[in-house]
C-alpha cells in the first residue's frame, strides 16, 4: 500500500473543486506585475509569412497522400525498411542526374523548402558543397520528418 | 485570449466541405496563431524554437483533424497538441544538453520604467526558471495566459485539483522569490 506523506492526506481530504483558491489575493506582488506586463511581440510579417509556409506544407502532404497508394505503400515501406538506402539513392540520383525533375515531388519540394533552397540545381550545388555523410545524413532527417507528417 | 465570436461548429462545417477547407484552416491559423505563439513563447527561449514548435502544432492538427469529434472545444485541443509538442522539445532539449531554463527576457515588454519595477520582471523571470518544468508550464498558462483551470485539466490530462495546488505551490515559489530573492 501506498503511503501517503501528511501533506498528501491533508491535500486528500480538502475539496479543491468547490474551494476557489485565494490565487492573486495571497500574492500581491504578482498581481501588481501581471497589470504591467504586455504580451510578448511577435516579430513584424511573421504571421503571414508563417500561415503561407504551414500550408505550403500542407499541400506537400495533401500531394503525397493523393498518390496512388501502391506507389505511396512502396515508397513508405522502402524508406522504412531502409531509409539510409532511400537516402543513398537520393543523392546517387541527383548526383548523376542533375536535370532530373525531381523538384515537383512532394517529398523533394518538402526537403528544398527544408533546406531554404529553391530548386534541384541548387539542391545539386548543395549535396556537391558538403561532406556526402553530412548531406545524407541531413536528408535521412528529412525524409523521416517528411514520413512523420505523412503517416 | 481567443476572440469569443469564433464559433467551433461553423468551423468544423466549413473545414468538412472540400470548397471552403483551405481557407478555413488559414483562418483557424490566422485566429489561433498569436494565442499559441505566446504559450510556446513563454517556455521557448528562442523564436526560432516557437517558430518550429508551431508548425509541428498546425500540421499535426491538419493531420488529425479528420478525427477531431468536438468532444473539447477547439482552442483546448489545439493547446493540447502545443503542450505536447512542448514537452517533446523539453525532453529533446535535456536529451541534447541544450539550456532550455532561460526564459525570455520580459524586462522590455512591461509597463515599468523605473529601475525597481524593471528589477522586479526580472526577478519574476529568475524565479519562473526556477519552477520545475511542469510546474512552470501550469504557472504560465494561467498567469499569463489566464487559461482556465478546467481547460488546462484536459490540456495537461491532470484534475483540476492537482492543478490548482500546483498553481498556488508555483505562485508561493515566485512571490517569495519576488520578496526575497
Amino acid at each position: 500500500m501506498v503511503k501517503l506523506s501528511p501533506l498528501a492526506i491533508v491535500l486528500s481530504k480538502m475539496n479543491w473543486q468547490n474551494t476557489p483558491l485565494p490565487e492573486n489575493e495571497q500574492f500581491p506582488l504578482l498581481e501588481k506585475l501581471k497589470g504591467q506586463l504586455t504580451p510578448l511581440p511577435i516579430p513584424e510579417g511573421y504571421d503571414a509569412q508563417f500561415e503561407n509556409r504551414v500550408m505550403r506544407k500542407i499541400q506537400a502532404v495533401k500531394k503525397f497522400n493523393a498518390r496512388p497508394k501502391i506507389a505511396a505503400s512502396i515508397f513508405i515501406s522502402m524508406a522504412w525498411i531502409s531509409s539510409a538506402a532511400a537516402c543513398f539513392f537520393l543523392t546517387f540520383h541527383l548526383s548523376s542526374n542533375p536535370t532530373s525533375n525531381l523538384a515537383n515531388n512532394p517529398e523533394m519540394a518538402y526537403i528544398l523548402e527544408e533546406l531554404h533552397l529553391t530548386s534541384e540545381e541548387e539542391l545539386h550545388e548543395w549535396i556537391n558543397q558538403n561532406n556526402q555523410e553530412i548531406t545524407q545524413e541531413i536528408l535521412l532527417n528529412e525524409l523521416s520528418e517528411y514520413e512523420l507528417y505523412t503517416e | 485570449m481567443i476572440n469569443p465570436k469564433w464559433q467551433d461548429d461553423e468551423w468544423i462545417k466549413r473545414f468538412r466541405t472540400e470548397k471552403t477547407q483551405e481557407q478555413a484552416f488559414r483562418d483557424l491559423i490566422r485566429h489561433f496563431q498569436p494565442s499559441l505563439y505566446a504559450q510556446v513563447r513563454r517556455i521557448c527561449p528562442t523564436h526560432a524554437d516557437c517558430d518550429d514548435i508551431l508548425q509541428e502544432t498546425f500540421l499535426k492538427a491538419w493531420i488529425h483533424l479528420k478525427d477531431f469529434r468536438g468532444e473539447a472545444k477547439l482552442s483546448t485541443w489545439l493547446y493540447k497538441i502545443t503542450h505536447n509538442e512542448i514537452l517533446n522539445y523539453i525532453s529533446k532539449a535535456k536529451n541534447r544538453n541544450i539550456a532550455i531554463s532561460e526564459i525570455p527576457d520580459l524586462s522590455g515588454n512591461s509597463g515599468f520604467t523605473s529601475e525597481e519595477g524593471i528589477e522586479l520582471i526580472q526577478k519574476l523571470e529568475q524565479a519562473i526558471e526556477l519552477l520545475p518544468p511542469k510546474q512552470k508550464l501550469i504557472f504560465c498558462y494561467r498567469y499569463f495566459e489566464e487559461i482556465p483551470y478546467s481547460q488546462i485539466a484536459v490540456i495537461m490530462g491532470v484534475s483540476e485539483g492537482s492543478l490548482k495546488a500546483s498553481y498556488h505551490h508555483a505562485a508561493q515559489k515566485v512571490e517569495a522569490h519576488l520578496l526575497n530573492g
